[in-house]
């Protein structure tokens, strides 16, 4: 038995168990192996108030007959706990040849530490600045943010300039060129297409006909005695095979070669 | 009947002979004869119950052709309208079965109800006017016409056209509800027609069985209506406000997709076509104005920011003709 205590205490020296300088502190886990006469010690049940948790990770048997224990143990309050008091023969009964061997928690602080962990020197209050003094600035930089924004992006004053914007030449205006090359046979036939668009457009306008589909429209200018009998006089000149003669292309632009033309106004955007 | 039939008397005979089963309507038995004589081919849309395929009945009839008609569903095959080849069991070969698309006249009911490798098909006969079957080309029937039709308020389990095939019909018109005289008119007709008495049992006619079985003129008349309208004139100044006509849908700004140059193809066709109708042999610019709206309205297609702003193609399509006239 003695000889038992003599080797618990030499595997807990060479593994620093029990040892002041290498014991471990609270909620480190620590490891030891130790050597013990018997191999079939079992650990205690614990509940959950335990200050050390012991757990046998391994057990092999030495050569001398004996077995070596290797224990994981975590202490949670300072002090020295026997391994009698943690381990226990498989039919329960407490293992008392165990004697005193024990196992070392040390606490992290010094026994006479007041708990305070960092140094607290109180400061004087600021007589100028501080946390409030920095609340009420932003808030100041805010308000006057708010009125320069308002300021600066208030609606200019718009300047109203007058832009003369000439109107759009009326239907008379752009026939006139076409009718004058089409009474000197010169109007080509994109010319002559254009003219017969213009005609209609002009005479769609004349009769202010109400807004209604194109081919409506064209039938009832073709029902109207002046603008009917041009639009025909006009088909028969450009769609009909040979056409008109010259003296027939006279006659037909002859009314539209004086259109009154509007004078030309100024419009104001 | 027919031999005698002269060609200007051609449209109104068949006019007269639809107008007996068909009331009102006239301007899509217009458009029905432009697409005959050009040998183009008509998209037809409409709510149901707008007498859509009894037009094309009477007109086909009237006229002495084959006629087909094929009633598109989701479930249907290529092979369904182009035909197959069909394995014959007593000879142990191969024989060839031409579906209904071999005809004169094809009506191509709820063409927007089949799937698109089924429109494909068909739209690739009407392009080329010929069909493969197994290894074989077969070229159809002369003349070929299509006229599909397409309901435009039911979209749940449709297949819309897209726009390049929406390009290979001539003309896509809209037919308008009957007016009231004319809703009138078909009721005193329906109440008029009786009872069809079949094999002992009865049921009342409809406008189908009121169709004349004689035809009032023969392929030969329409051979010959169709050389008059390839005859009628139209000027340099008709073409130049077709291109120019074509050219405001692809600058419009409220235009996202303009005309392709088949459309400017098809106005001077069907305008054409329409000079004859009207008995005339010269285009005006009346048939443009007139045959717009069909020409190219399924042509277009208005920008996202047009329609954002609740713009319609028939509004912005007469804002390209006030630039014409």
């Amino acid at each position: 038995m003695i000889r038992g205590f003599l080797t618990l205490a030499t595997a807990l020296a060479l593994t620093g168990f029990a040892t002041a300088e290498e014991t471990r502190v609270i909620g480190i886990e620590g490891e030891v192996t130790v050597m013990l006469d018997r191999g079939d010690y079992l650990p205690k049940p614990l509940d959950d108030r335990t200050p050390l948790i012991l757990r046998v990770e391994k057990i092999k048997p030495a050569a001398d007959g004996r077995f070596s224990y290797d224990f994981h143990y975590i202490g949670f309050e300072p002090g020295f706990y026997q391994l009698a008091d943690y381990l226990t023969h498989p039919d329960g009964s407490p293992a008392a040849e165990l004697g005193e061997a024990e196992v070392e928690v040390r606490s992290v602080l010094p026994p006479d530490h007041d708990g305070a962990l960092n140094d607290y020197v109180p400061r004087p209050f600021p007589w100028f600045g501080g946390y409030r003094m920095l609340l009420g600035g932003l808030a100041v930089v805010w308000v006057l943010g708010l009125f320069a924004f308002i300021w600066f992006g208030r609606r200019k004053k718009v300047v109203v300039e007058e832009a003369v914007v000439l109107p759009e030449p009326t239907y008379a205006e752009r026939m006139r060129p076409l009718v004058e090359a089409a009474a000197g046979g010169e109007l080509t036939i994109s010319g002559q297409a254009e003219l017969e668009r213009l005609m209609t457009g002009y005479w769609r306008e004349k009769l202010a006909l109400p807004e209604q589909r194109m081919a409506a429209v064209l039938a009832a200018l073709k029902h109207h005695p002046e603008a009917g009998s041009l639009l025909r006089a006009l088909e028969r000149w450009l769609h009909r095979p040979g056409g008109a003669s010259p003296a027939e292309v006279d006659e037909l632009l002859e009314p539209y070669r004086h259109l009154p033309v509007a004078p030309a106004q100024e419009v104001t955007a | 009947m027919s031999e005698s039939i002269s060609n200007a008397h051609f449209v109104q005979a068949v006019r007269d002979r639809v107008g007996e089963v068909v009331v009102g309507q006239d301007v899509v038995v217009e458009r029905m004869m432009i697409a005959l004589l050009t040998g183009g081919h008509l998209l037809l849309l409409g709510v149901p119950g707008t007498a859509k395929t009894l037009l094309v009945n009477a007109v086909a009839k009237a006229v002495d052709l084959a006629f087909s008609r094929v009633q598109f569903t989701i479930d249907m095959l290529p092979s369904d309208i182009i035909g197959s080849e069909l394995l014959d069991q007593t000879t142990g070969k191969f024989r060839t079965h031409q579906g209904p698309v071999f005809t004169n006249l094809l009506l191509a009911d709820e063409i927007n109800r089949a799937a698109p490798k089924v429109q494909s098909a068909l739209l690739e006969a009407m392009q080329e006017r010929k069909v493969t079957i197994g290894n074989a080309s077969y070229p159809l029937p002369v003349p070929f016409l299509v006229i599909a039709t397409q309901n435009p308020i039911e979209q749940a389990g449709t297949f819309e056209l897209p726009e390049a095939q929406l390009d290979r019909f001539m003309l896509c018109h809209r037919l308008d509800y009957p007016t009231s005289d004319e809703e009138e008119e078909v009721l005193r007709r329906q109440l008029k027609m009786g009872l069809k008495r079949v094999a002992g049992g009865a049921m009342p006619k409809t406008a189908f069985d009121m169709i004349g079985g004689e035809p009032v003129c023969s392929q030969a008349d329409l051979v010959g209506a169709m050389e008059k309208v390839q005859s009628v004139h139209v000027s340099e100044v008709f073409m130049k406000h077709c291109v120019e006509f074509v050219r405001l849908t692809r600058t419009h700004p409220a235009i996202e997709l303009g005309c392709s140059p088949r459309a400017g193809l098809s106005i001077v066709q069907a305008a054409r076509a329409r000079a004859f109708v009207m008995e005339r042999d010269y285009v005006v610019p009346e048939d443009l104005f007139e045959l717009a709206e069909d020409v190219v309205l399924h042509r277009i297609r208005l920008s996202y920011e047009a329609l954002a702003e609740g713009r319609k193609p028939g509004q912005v399509l007469e804002e390209m003709l006030r630039k014409l006239g």
